[in-house]
């Protein structure tokens, strides 16, 4: 029962950042543009900015899809295995899962820390992009711990997860 | 011998009931490591390359927008509007609906949208209007796959993403077949059920319907108009439907409050987690095969079996068409479009109508079986069974493949706007 408030919690920290992330996206953006239509200019780093936005949104929205059971599987091969090994498939599955994220997120830590070590920055904002592709690091983690959370204790996994 | 031990890799991580994106991910890691000889270390390069540009920007504002709409009533003023002006025809109801998912197909971007947005409010009042319940599942299943046809389309903007076609002559080429489509699919209502439900012209109703729904009205117009005459991007584009959206379902309407926008918000993030990690996958992949020359081995394999265009365009649909079936139209655009495109140039085939054809291949796919996803929405929406949703997408998909068959024949149709 804890680990499945933790789940939530995690999902609802994670949710008000990425919506806060893809409304300001929205607003630089929207911003951007009146100012093109209004005043013939717009704002400098928008669009730039808005990236960032989305790119901080849509990791997010990776774990937090994973969260819902919303990512795409292919189920023509289900019926190759008996039925009654699927709650056995299902803990192995999310094992696998797992594992590949992190090492996802192992290889996303990997580019961080070089991107980091050179001091590469954003050509048009000039900040350093490193804070940026750590989220990346986080997604992955964060998608991997859930998903041994579910091979942990399969109550927890979101049976959204079975629709198309 | 290595690729076959790819694809073993890949078949059992499906028995493993792996996400597509994760079998995506491993796949992309084997082709760089096992077969050119990289690091994974560049996939994740690829990752941020991909998604750090700007071009992405139009997806998630054209998801929030389509969020807002789908909540709001602009669907239920547009469906009353075409319902008032299609009155007198025989077989009216069918004929609006596929009017209204027309018209909404001009404002939001994905099919699904489109198909809840206007079937909640037509479904129960073609029943109520004698239509039989197969015809009415099947007719509201294709006419919400006008969503992706019709500019804007978040497939087209894939598309334009995967293999650098501009978006905006994408969005334009999509405006004649997707109303060829829209005709075929009325025409077919039509015909169905001439017997049915003829009334008479009502001016007044008319008249009512069309100031309620004006502002809802004018928001198809003032997109298509500032696309056409190229005065938006399609990121502009995005960010006026949004603000319209907003402002006539917060503001004039007063439909959406501050909760439900949240919750929009909160669904559009979901939407987008699933679509751009799969974008960045799939361009880490092309990238990698095109660095591997595979696309261009591919042309030279496929030019010993076919050696013209017309062949060419009956096996790439062929191909889409089963593609469509089995896969959801963003995952086989962001896989196939760059595999297909090299092929597609070779036999002279030009990329903007080659991304309609594509375009309206995978669209059938959304009520095709096994997994079309508007059957799946129409299983739930409309509380009915698979087999039933087949049943009566049948028909539908004909009507769709004859209208494939002319837009793949006579490219002008695609091309003649962009000129």
């Amino acid at each position: 029962m804890n680990l499945q408030r933790g789940l939530r919690l995690a999902q609802a920290v994670e949710m008000a950042v990425a919506v806060a992330a893809l409304l300001a996206a929205a607003a630089a953006l929207v911003a951007d543009l009146l100012g093109r239509e209004a005043f013939g200019q717009g704002i400098f780093g928008a669009q730039r900015a808005a990236v960032h936005f989305v790119f901080l949104a849509g990791m997010l929205g990776f774990v937090l899809a994973v969260g819902r059971g919303a990512h795409l599987r292919v189920k023509a091969t289900d019926a190759l295995l008996p039925a009654g090994w699927t709650p056995w498939i299902e803990r192995i599955g999310s094992v696998v899962s797992a594992l590949l994220l992190f090492a996802l997120a192992w290889y996303a830590t990997r580019f961080t820390l070089q991107t980091h070590s050179v001091g590469e920055r954003s050509v048009t904002l000039g900040v350093p992009i490193w804070p940026l592709q750590a989220v990346m690091v986080y997604a992955f983690a964060s998608a991997g711990l859930r998903y041994l959370a579910y091979a942990w204790a399969p109550a927890a996994r979101p049976r959204a997860a079975e629709a198309p | 011998m290595k690729a076959l031990l790819g694809a073993a890799l890949l078949f059992l991580l499906m028995l493993l009931r792996q996400p597509l994106l994760l079998l995506l991910a491993a796949g992309t890691a084997f082709v760089h490591v096992v077969l050119a000889r990289g690091e994974v270390e560049y996939m994740i390069q690829d990752i941020w390359s991909a998604l750090d540009r700007e071009i992405l920007l139009s997806i998630p504002m054209f998801l929030l927008a389509g969020a807002v709409m789908t909540r709001g009533t602009i669907a239920r003023r547009l469906v009353r509007i075409m319902v008032a002006l299609t009155a007198p025809i025989p077989g009216g109801l069918g004929v609006a609906t596929v009017l209204s998912c027309a018209v909404f197909a001009a404002i939001s971007g994905s099919s699904i949208v489109t198909m809840l947005a206007v079937g909640t409010v037509m479904f129960p009042a073609l029943l109520a209007g004698g239509y039989p319940r197969a015809f009415s599942i099947g007719l509201i299943g294709a006419g919400g796959t006008l969503g992706i046809i019709i500019p804007p389309s978040i497939p087209m903007i894939l598309f334009g993403i995967m293999t650098e076609t501009s978006i905006t002559q994408l969005f334009i080429a999509g405006v004649l077949p997707g109303l060829l489509l829209a005709s075929l699919l009325g025409l077919y209502a039509w015909w169905r059920h001439r017997g049915l439900g003829r009334g008479r012209w009502d001016g007044r109703e008319i008249l009512r319907a069309l100031r309620d729904g004006l502002p809802a009205l004018a928001l198809p117009v003032l997109l298509l108009g500032g696309i056409y005459s190229g005065h938006f991007t399609p990121t502009e584009a995005a960010v006026t439907a949004l603000v319209y959206a907003l402002v006539v379902e917060g503001l004039v309407y007063r439909e959406v409050g501050v909760k439900d926008f949240y919750r929009m918000v909160g669904d559009t993030v979901v939407t987008l987690g699933t679509l751009l990690p799969l974008v960045a996958f799939a361009t880490s992949l092309s990238v990698i095969l095109d660095y591997e020359r595979v696309p261009q081995d591919l042309v030279a394999w496929v030019q010993t079996w076919i050696d013209d265009r017309a062949s060419f365009l009956v096996a790439a649909n062929l191909l889409l068409l089963v593609a469509g079936a089995f896969m959801e139209v963003g995952s086989a655009i962001v896989i196939l479009a760059p595999l297909l495109m090299p092929m597609a140039k070779v036999y002279g085939v030009d990329p903007v109508h080659f991304g309609i054809v594509m375009t309206v291949s995978l669209e059938i796919g959304y009520i095709t079986p096994p997994v079309g996803l508007n059957l799946f929405v129409a299983m739930a929406a409309f509380k009915a069974g698979f087999a039933e949703v087949c049943r009566a997408a049948l028909p539908f998909v004909l009507v769709m493949l004859v209208g494939l068959a002319i837009v793949s024949a006579v490219p002008a149709l695609s091309l003649a706007l962009t000129q």
